[in-house]
Protein backbone atom coordinates (compact mmCIF):
# COMPACT_ATOMS: atom_id res chain seq x y z
CA UNK A 1 0.00 0.00 0.00
CA UNK A 2 3.16 2.58 0.81
CA UNK A 3 5.02 1.52 -2.09
CA UNK A 4 1.94 1.77 -4.33
CA UNK A 5 1.18 5.22 -2.85
CA UNK A 6 4.66 6.78 -3.36
CA UNK A 7 5.06 5.45 -6.76
CA UNK A 8 1.60 7.02 -7.37
CA UNK A 9 3.50 10.11 -7.61
CA UNK A 10 6.17 9.31 -9.87
CA UNK A 11 3.89 7.75 -12.26
CA UNK A 12 1.72 10.98 -12.72
CA UNK A 13 5.04 13.06 -13.42
CA UNK A 14 5.72 10.43 -15.71
CA UNK A 15 2.41 10.89 -17.53
CA UNK A 16 2.85 14.80 -17.45
CA UNK A 17 5.70 15.30 -19.15
CA UNK A 18 5.26 12.17 -21.80
CA UNK A 19 1.61 14.44 -23.18
CA UNK A 20 3.78 17.23 -22.92
CA UNK A 21 6.19 15.68 -25.35
CA UNK A 22 3.61 14.02 -27.19
CA UNK A 23 1.99 17.82 -27.75
CA UNK A 24 5.19 19.03 -28.43
CA UNK A 25 5.72 21.67 -25.77
CA UNK A 26 8.76 23.04 -25.03
CA UNK A 27 8.62 21.12 -20.89
CA UNK A 28 12.05 22.31 -19.91
CA UNK A 29 11.09 26.11 -20.62
CA UNK A 30 7.71 25.25 -19.32
CA UNK A 31 9.03 23.85 -15.89
CA UNK A 32 11.33 26.49 -14.93
CA UNK A 33 8.84 29.04 -15.73
CA UNK A 34 5.98 27.64 -13.33
CA UNK A 35 9.27 27.04 -10.75
CA UNK A 36 9.73 30.43 -11.09
CA UNK A 37 6.13 31.19 -9.99
CA UNK A 38 6.21 28.30 -7.18
CA UNK A 39 9.06 30.53 -6.01
CA UNK A 40 7.16 33.81 -5.89
CA UNK A 41 4.63 32.10 -3.94
CA UNK A 42 6.43 30.76 -1.46
CA UNK A 43 7.32 34.27 -0.93
CA UNK A 44 4.14 35.25 -0.92
CA UNK A 45 3.18 33.35 1.71
CA UNK A 46 6.37 33.45 3.72
CA UNK A 47 5.14 36.47 6.03
CA UNK A 48 2.06 34.59 7.16
CA UNK A 49 3.77 31.32 7.76
CA UNK A 50 6.05 33.05 10.17
CA UNK A 51 3.78 34.97 12.34
CA UNK A 52 1.25 31.70 12.75
CA UNK A 53 4.28 29.19 13.15
CA UNK A 54 5.68 31.73 15.97
CA UNK A 55 1.92 31.84 17.64
CA UNK A 56 1.97 28.22 17.39
CA UNK A 57 5.33 27.29 19.04
CA UNK A 58 3.96 29.69 21.95
CA UNK A 59 1.23 27.85 22.48
CA UNK A 60 2.52 24.40 22.60
CA UNK A 61 4.91 25.49 25.04
CA UNK A 62 2.86 27.12 27.08
CA UNK A 63 1.24 24.12 28.55
CA UNK A 64 -2.08 25.41 27.53
CA UNK A 65 -3.45 22.47 25.95
CA UNK A 66 -2.69 19.91 28.69
CA UNK A 67 -4.37 22.36 31.43
CA UNK A 68 -7.30 23.00 28.94
CA UNK A 69 -7.98 19.02 28.44
CA UNK A 70 -7.45 18.74 32.20
CA UNK A 71 -10.35 20.99 32.81
CA UNK A 72 -12.36 19.68 29.70
CA UNK A 73 -12.69 16.28 30.68
CA UNK A 74 -15.90 16.35 32.73
CA UNK A 75 -17.29 18.24 29.78
CA UNK A 76 -16.06 15.97 26.68
CA UNK A 77 -16.64 12.66 29.31
CA UNK A 78 -20.55 13.64 29.56
CA UNK A 79 -21.05 13.78 25.92
CA UNK A 80 -18.99 10.11 25.67
CA UNK A 81 -16.03 11.72 24.16
CA UNK A 82 -12.66 9.55 25.42
CA UNK A 83 -10.52 12.15 27.42
CA UNK A 84 -7.60 10.87 25.97
CA UNK A 85 -8.43 12.39 22.73
CA UNK A 86 -8.88 15.55 23.89
CA UNK A 87 -5.67 16.95 23.78
CA UNK A 88 -5.44 15.84 20.03
CA UNK A 89 -8.98 17.74 19.70
CA UNK A 90 -7.74 21.02 20.49
CA UNK A 91 -4.03 20.71 19.02
CA UNK A 92 -5.52 19.78 15.66
CA UNK A 93 -6.76 22.90 14.32
CA UNK A 94 -3.18 24.51 14.99
CA UNK A 95 -0.48 22.02 14.45
CA UNK A 96 -0.21 19.30 11.97
CA UNK A 97 2.83 17.96 13.31
CA UNK A 98 2.36 18.83 17.10
CA UNK A 99 -1.26 16.52 16.14
CA UNK A 100 0.30 13.74 14.83
CA UNK A 101 3.02 13.41 17.78
CA UNK A 102 -0.05 13.36 20.24
CA UNK A 103 -1.48 10.69 18.08
CA UNK A 104 1.68 8.85 18.24
CA UNK A 105 1.15 9.24 22.16
CA UNK A 106 -2.26 8.49 22.22
CA UNK A 107 -1.67 5.14 19.99
CA UNK A 108 1.34 3.95 22.38
CA UNK A 109 -0.55 4.77 25.32
CA UNK A 110 -4.19 2.84 24.75
CA UNK A 111 -3.60 0.67 22.06
CA UNK A 112 -3.88 1.40 18.74
CA UNK A 113 -7.08 -0.82 18.17
CA UNK A 114 -8.68 0.43 21.45
CA UNK A 115 -11.57 2.67 21.31
CA UNK A 116 -9.56 6.03 21.94
CA UNK A 117 -6.77 5.15 19.57
CA UNK A 118 -9.20 4.42 16.79
CA UNK A 119 -11.30 7.55 17.97
CA UNK A 120 -7.95 9.49 17.68
CA UNK A 121 -6.96 7.61 14.30
CA UNK A 122 -10.18 8.93 12.42
CA UNK A 123 -9.46 12.79 14.08
CA UNK A 124 -6.52 12.84 12.71
CA UNK A 125 -7.55 11.61 9.12
CA UNK A 126 -11.42 13.69 8.35
CA UNK A 127 -9.82 17.01 10.19
CA UNK A 128 -7.27 19.47 9.09
CA UNK A 129 -4.76 22.16 10.14
CA UNK A 130 -7.08 24.65 9.97
CA UNK A 131 -5.50 28.05 10.79
CA UNK A 132 -2.85 27.10 8.91
CA UNK A 133 -4.98 26.78 6.12
CA UNK A 134 -6.45 30.43 6.33
CA UNK A 135 -3.34 32.08 7.25
CA UNK A 136 -1.93 30.57 4.12
CA UNK A 137 -4.47 31.66 1.43
CA UNK A 138 -5.73 34.56 2.64
CA UNK A 139 -1.78 35.81 3.66
CA UNK A 140 -0.85 34.93 -0.31
CA UNK A 141 -3.37 37.92 -0.83
CA UNK A 142 -2.88 39.85 1.64
CA UNK A 143 -6.78 39.21 2.78
CA UNK A 144 -7.49 40.19 6.56
CA UNK A 145 -11.34 40.53 6.85
CA UNK A 146 -12.13 36.50 6.46
CA UNK A 147 -15.96 36.59 6.76
CA UNK A 148 -17.03 33.86 7.28
CA UNK A 149 -14.43 31.27 7.09
CA UNK A 150 -12.69 31.47 10.56
CA UNK A 151 -16.19 29.63 12.07
CA UNK A 152 -17.17 27.85 9.31
CA UNK A 153 -14.15 26.05 9.00
CA UNK A 154 -14.21 25.46 12.83
CA UNK A 155 -17.98 24.12 12.51
CA UNK A 156 -16.62 21.38 10.12
CA UNK A 157 -13.85 20.30 12.49
CA UNK A 158 -15.84 20.16 15.51
CA UNK A 159 -18.49 18.16 13.10
CA UNK A 160 -15.66 16.00 12.15
CA UNK A 161 -14.79 15.34 15.73
CA UNK A 162 -18.12 14.50 16.34
CA UNK A 163 -18.51 12.22 13.71
CA UNK A 164 -15.28 10.70 14.38
CA UNK A 165 -17.00 9.20 17.85
CA UNK A 166 -20.16 8.63 16.19
CA UNK A 167 -18.54 6.28 13.36
CA UNK A 168 -16.30 4.40 15.17
CA UNK A 169 -19.39 3.90 17.70
CA UNK A 170 -21.04 2.38 14.80
CA UNK A 171 -18.54 0.51 13.55
CA UNK A 172 -16.24 -1.25 15.68
CA UNK A 173 -18.66 -1.66 18.93
CA UNK B 1 -10.77 38.07 11.69
CA UNK B 2 -7.15 36.57 11.69
CA UNK B 3 -5.74 39.93 13.01
CA UNK B 4 -8.02 39.23 15.83
CA UNK B 5 -7.19 35.17 16.10
CA UNK B 6 -3.44 35.77 15.79
CA UNK B 7 -3.00 38.18 18.57
CA UNK B 8 -5.29 37.15 21.21
CA UNK B 9 -3.53 33.37 20.76
CA UNK B 10 -0.04 34.20 21.07
CA UNK B 11 -1.72 36.66 24.31
CA UNK B 12 -3.21 33.79 25.58
CA UNK B 13 0.31 31.71 24.99
CA UNK B 14 2.35 34.38 27.18
CA UNK B 15 -0.47 34.26 29.76
CA UNK B 16 -0.77 30.97 30.31
CA UNK B 17 2.76 30.35 29.51
CA UNK B 18 3.41 32.65 32.39
CA UNK B 19 1.01 31.41 34.75
CA UNK B 20 1.54 28.05 34.46
CA UNK B 21 5.43 28.22 35.03
CA UNK B 22 6.32 27.84 31.13
CA UNK B 23 7.22 31.18 31.21
CA UNK B 24 10.54 30.70 30.20
CA UNK B 25 9.91 28.11 27.41
CA UNK B 26 7.44 30.35 25.86
CA UNK B 27 10.44 32.84 25.90
CA UNK B 28 12.66 30.30 24.24
CA UNK B 29 9.54 29.27 21.65
CA UNK B 30 9.47 32.73 20.40
CA UNK B 31 12.97 32.85 18.54
CA UNK B 32 12.76 28.85 17.78
CA UNK B 33 9.92 29.47 16.22
CA UNK B 34 11.15 31.49 13.69
CA UNK B 35 13.78 29.08 13.22
CA UNK B 36 11.09 26.15 12.60
CA UNK B 37 8.99 28.44 10.25
CA UNK B 38 11.90 29.07 7.73
CA UNK B 39 12.92 25.69 7.85
CA UNK B 40 9.03 24.35 6.65
CA UNK B 41 9.48 27.37 4.09
CA UNK B 42 12.35 25.80 2.92
CA UNK B 43 10.87 22.69 2.58
CA UNK B 44 7.72 24.69 1.27
CA UNK B 45 9.69 25.88 -1.20
CA UNK B 46 11.03 23.02 -3.17
CA UNK B 47 8.17 21.54 -2.88
CA UNK B 48 5.80 24.28 -4.19
CA UNK B 49 7.73 25.14 -7.37
CA UNK B 50 8.36 21.54 -8.42
CA UNK B 51 4.65 21.39 -8.18
CA UNK B 52 4.14 24.55 -10.15
CA UNK B 53 6.63 23.54 -12.75
CA UNK B 54 5.04 20.26 -13.22
CA UNK B 55 1.82 21.79 -13.31
CA UNK B 56 2.75 24.43 -16.05
CA UNK B 57 3.33 21.28 -18.01
CA UNK B 58 -0.24 20.20 -17.72
CA UNK B 59 -1.89 22.85 -18.15
CA UNK B 60 0.21 23.96 -21.62
CA UNK B 61 -1.12 20.20 -22.41
CA UNK B 62 -4.89 20.68 -21.46
CA UNK B 63 -4.69 18.41 -18.57
CA UNK B 64 -5.90 20.89 -16.08
CA UNK B 65 -8.74 22.01 -18.43
CA UNK B 66 -9.62 18.80 -18.98
CA UNK B 67 -10.14 17.75 -15.15
CA UNK B 68 -12.22 21.10 -14.90
CA UNK B 69 -14.96 20.05 -17.65
CA UNK B 70 -14.79 17.01 -15.47
CA UNK B 71 -15.69 19.01 -12.27
CA UNK B 72 -17.98 21.41 -13.91
CA UNK B 73 -21.00 20.49 -12.61
CA UNK B 74 -19.60 20.52 -9.25
CA UNK B 75 -17.89 23.72 -9.91
CA UNK B 76 -21.17 25.62 -10.91
CA UNK B 77 -22.32 24.76 -7.71
CA UNK B 78 -20.10 25.70 -5.45
CA UNK B 79 -18.93 28.76 -7.04
CA UNK B 80 -21.35 30.63 -9.14
CA UNK B 81 -19.44 33.61 -8.84
CA UNK B 82 -16.63 32.38 -10.81
CA UNK B 83 -17.76 29.95 -13.06
CA UNK B 84 -16.41 31.35 -16.37
CA UNK B 85 -13.36 32.77 -14.81
CA UNK B 86 -11.36 29.62 -16.33
CA UNK B 87 -7.81 30.02 -14.85
CA UNK B 88 -9.82 30.01 -11.17
CA UNK B 89 -11.93 26.73 -11.94
CA UNK B 90 -9.05 25.13 -13.74
CA UNK B 91 -6.81 25.75 -10.75
CA UNK B 92 -10.00 24.75 -8.02
CA UNK B 93 -9.76 21.04 -10.30
CA UNK B 94 -6.22 20.37 -10.07
CA UNK B 95 -6.69 21.42 -5.92
CA UNK B 96 -9.17 19.11 -5.53
CA UNK B 97 -7.62 16.07 -7.76
CA UNK B 98 -4.40 16.35 -6.07
CA UNK B 99 -6.01 16.37 -2.61
CA UNK B 100 -8.40 13.53 -3.76
CA UNK B 101 -5.64 11.50 -4.53
CA UNK B 102 -3.08 12.34 -1.37
CA UNK B 103 -0.64 14.67 -3.16
CA UNK B 104 -1.32 17.49 -0.54
CA UNK B 105 2.27 19.05 -2.06
CA UNK B 106 0.42 19.14 -5.46
CA UNK B 107 -2.32 20.66 -3.72
CA UNK B 108 -1.29 23.63 -2.31
CA UNK B 109 0.59 25.46 -5.51
CA UNK B 110 -2.51 25.12 -7.44
CA UNK B 111 -4.66 26.20 -4.72
CA UNK B 112 -2.74 29.05 -4.40
CA UNK B 113 -3.36 29.80 -7.78
CA UNK B 114 -7.17 29.63 -7.34
CA UNK B 115 -7.47 32.42 -4.37
CA UNK B 116 -4.85 34.69 -6.75
CA UNK B 117 -7.68 34.08 -9.53
CA UNK B 118 -10.63 34.60 -7.75
CA UNK B 119 -9.35 37.66 -5.48
CA UNK B 120 -10.85 40.83 -7.33
CA UNK B 121 -8.28 43.32 -5.24
CA UNK B 122 -9.24 44.70 -1.77
CA UNK B 123 -8.79 43.02 1.64
CA UNK B 124 -11.78 40.99 1.88
CA UNK B 125 -12.64 37.33 1.28
CA UNK B 126 -15.55 37.18 -0.95
CA UNK B 127 -18.04 34.58 -1.33
CA UNK B 128 -16.25 32.11 -3.84
CA UNK B 129 -12.67 32.22 -1.88
CA UNK B 130 -14.60 31.59 1.85
CA UNK B 131 -15.97 28.29 0.08
CA UNK B 132 -12.50 27.32 -1.44
CA UNK B 133 -10.44 28.10 2.05
CA UNK B 134 -13.67 26.10 3.82
CA UNK B 135 -13.15 23.22 1.46
CA UNK B 136 -8.98 22.81 1.91
CA UNK B 137 -9.43 23.15 5.97
CA UNK B 138 -11.82 19.71 5.65
CA UNK B 139 -10.44 18.12 2.56
CA UNK B 140 -11.14 14.18 1.67
CA UNK B 141 -7.84 11.23 2.63
CA UNK B 142 -8.75 8.31 0.55
CA UNK B 143 -5.56 7.00 1.44
CA UNK B 144 -4.55 7.58 4.79
CA UNK B 145 -1.13 6.67 4.51
CA UNK B 146 0.40 8.16 7.48
CA UNK B 147 -2.07 7.52 10.18
CA UNK B 148 -1.95 3.79 8.69
CA UNK B 149 2.00 4.12 9.22
CA UNK B 150 1.71 5.47 12.98
CA UNK B 151 -1.08 2.57 13.78
CA UNK B 152 0.86 -0.66 12.49
CA UNK B 153 4.24 0.89 14.70
CA UNK B 154 2.20 0.96 17.61
CA UNK B 155 1.20 -2.70 16.96
CA UNK B 156 -2.36 -2.33 15.14
CA UNK B 157 -4.06 -5.33 13.58
CA UNK B 158 -5.27 -3.80 10.87
CA UNK B 159 -4.09 -0.32 10.35
CA UNK B 160 -6.31 1.03 7.67
CA UNK B 161 -9.75 -0.67 9.47
CA UNK B 162 -10.45 2.75 9.99
CA UNK B 163 -10.17 4.39 6.71
CA UNK B 164 -14.14 4.14 5.98
CA UNK B 165 -14.69 6.15 9.39
CA UNK B 166 -12.55 8.32 7.55
CA UNK B 167 -14.31 8.75 4.77
CA UNK B 168 -17.73 9.34 6.76
CA UNK B 169 -16.45 11.96 8.81
CA UNK B 170 -14.51 13.89 6.29
CA UNK B 171 -17.65 13.88 4.33
CA UNK B 172 -20.41 14.99 6.41
CA UNK B 173 -17.89 17.38 7.54
CA UNK B 174 -17.19 18.69 4.42
CA UNK B 175 -20.93 19.30 3.53
CA UNK B 176 -21.22 20.78 6.90
CA UNK B 177 -18.70 23.17 6.00
CA UNK B 178 -19.68 24.19 2.95
CA UNK B 179 -23.44 24.66 3.06
CA UNK B 180 -22.40 27.10 6.63
CA UNK B 181 -20.39 29.00 4.22
CA UNK B 182 -22.80 29.24 1.78
CA UNK B 183 -25.84 29.97 3.85
CA UNK B 184 -23.59 32.52 6.17
CA UNK B 185 -22.08 34.38 2.96
CA UNK B 186 -25.96 34.68 2.05
CA UNK B 187 -26.45 36.71 5.41
CA UNK B 188 -23.23 39.30 5.37
CA UNK B 189 -23.49 40.52 2.08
Amino acid sequence: MEYIASISVVVIIAAIILTGLIKKQEVFMLFTAGALEGLKTTLSIAPSIIGLVMMVTMLESSGLFMWLAKVLEPVYSAVGFPPEVIPMALIRPVSGSGALAVLDNILAQNGADSFAGRVASVVMGSTETTFYTIAMYFGSVNITKTGCTVPCALLADFTGLVMSVVTVTLFFC
Amino acid sequence: MMNFVWAILTLIAILFGVLLGNGDLVAASVLSGGESAVKLLLTLAGTISIWSGIMAIADHCGITNGLSILFNPILKFLFPDHKNNKEAMNAISTNITANLIGLGNAATPAGLKAVAAMHNGGNTANRGMSVFVVMNTSSIQIVPTTIAALRLSNGSSSPMEIAPCIWISSVVALAVGIMATKICTRFTR
